[in-house]
């Protein structure tokens, strides 16, 4: 049997190369589109400072005191850093109830209880649509949190955020 | 001459082997410029403008102030495809809540420092009269559903009053 000596030559034709060229632009035009898509798709989220409010809801007489300006708060549920207290308000504690004779829901103060309203600072990262604190924590006004201090706890709604500009 | 020879090539030059690779390569270029040109529906249609309005019943003030004109709406419940538009106005009236009462009625009652709020809402999408409005091609919405919503500042429950085409085609 005759062995097979000659060294591997590769032969183009010109029907070949023609191929080639056009296969490999539909392969850049596949990269290309795939790019332009993700592209689209992603946002490029930018650090900074975000001030909020959180009202922590009808505290249990006494507990209030417990909060101090620098506090570090940290969420009970993920443990996210929610950033440091800038400032307390302490009000009674107010709960909506139906008036049957008027037929109106009336503020009603709840005796001995605090609502109380934290003014909070926290390094956060935004994009056009969300407020991250802490790399995963979502920020908004109207979410419940769930929040501890150093020896106590609240949960209440978000009520502000500062706006940046 | 024969068509094809002895050794598999059209009229002795070309191979038959080169003819279906051709075949195949310009079969992706095609399936290419319609991902690339084509709306992902597959319908042939331009997008239009769509006017929404939602409401949120017995809402605190801070609700009310975190609103305003111009931001954009996203539903994080569901795929949307970006933003469901943006709020072009924004109408509050004093609040009132659906409630039983000791004299066996159900009554939509007042509430002290609660608002009720109205926003209208400008996006694109597609109607047709199988699937309705969709948003973004993909977003379905339609009146007395409810959803919870959200702008970047703000998270609340709504529910749909009205969906309308707008005139003129979006951009």
């Amino acid at each position: 049997m005759e062995r097979n000596t000659h060294p591997f030559r590769l032969r183009l034709n010109l029907f070949d190369i023609i191929l080639l060229i056009v296969a490999v632009a539909v392969a850049g035009g596949l990269l290309w589109f795939s790019a332009r898509s993700s592209q689209n798709d992603q946002q490029t989220p930018t650090a900074s400072t975000v001030e909020y409010t959180v009202l922590f809801r009808r505290m249990t007489p006494g507990t209030s005191q417990l909060i101090q300006v620098g506090d570090s708060l940290v969420d009970t549920i993920k443990n996210y850093q929610l950033g440091t207290v800038l400032s307390i308000d302490i009000q009674p504690a107010v709960t909506q109830v139906l008036d049957q004779e008027s037929k109106t829901y009336v503020d009603a103060v709840v005796e001995g209880y605090d609502d109380v309203y934290l003014t909070v600072s926290a390094s956060c990262t935004q994009t056009d649509d969300s407020i991250l604190v802490d790399g995963g924590y979502d920020l908004r006004v109207g979410q419940t949190t769930y929040v501890r201090g150093p020896g106590y706890m609240g949960s209440g709604p978000v009520i502000s955020i500062e706006r940046g500009e | 001459m024969t068509i094809m020879d002895r050794n598999g090539r059209l009229f002795g030059k070309i191979s038959i082997i080169d003819v279906i690779v051709v075949l195949a390569v310009v079969v992706l270029a095609a399936a290419l410029y319609v991902k690339t040109h084509q709306p992902e529906t597959g319908v042939n249609v331009t997008e239009q403008y769509i006017t929404y309005q939602v409401k949120m019943t017995n809402q605190p003030q801070y609700v009310v102030d975190a609103l305003a004109v111009g931001d954009q709406l996203y539903d994080k419940e569901r795929s949307t495809n970006g933003s469901l538009g943006e709020i072009i106005q924004i109408d509050v009236e004093p609040g009132t809540q659906l409630t039983s009462l000791m004299d066996g009625t159900i009554a939509d009652v007042p509430c002290e420092d609660r608002y009720n709020i109205v926003l209208t809402v400008r996006g694109k999408g597609l109607y047709n009269e199988k699937d309705g409005y969709m948003l973004n091609r993909i977003y379905a919405l339609g009146a007395n559903s409810s959803r919870n919503l959200n702008t970047k500042y703000a998270w609340f429950t709504v529910g749909v009053l009205n969906v309308a085409l707008d005139d003129q085609a979006a951009q």
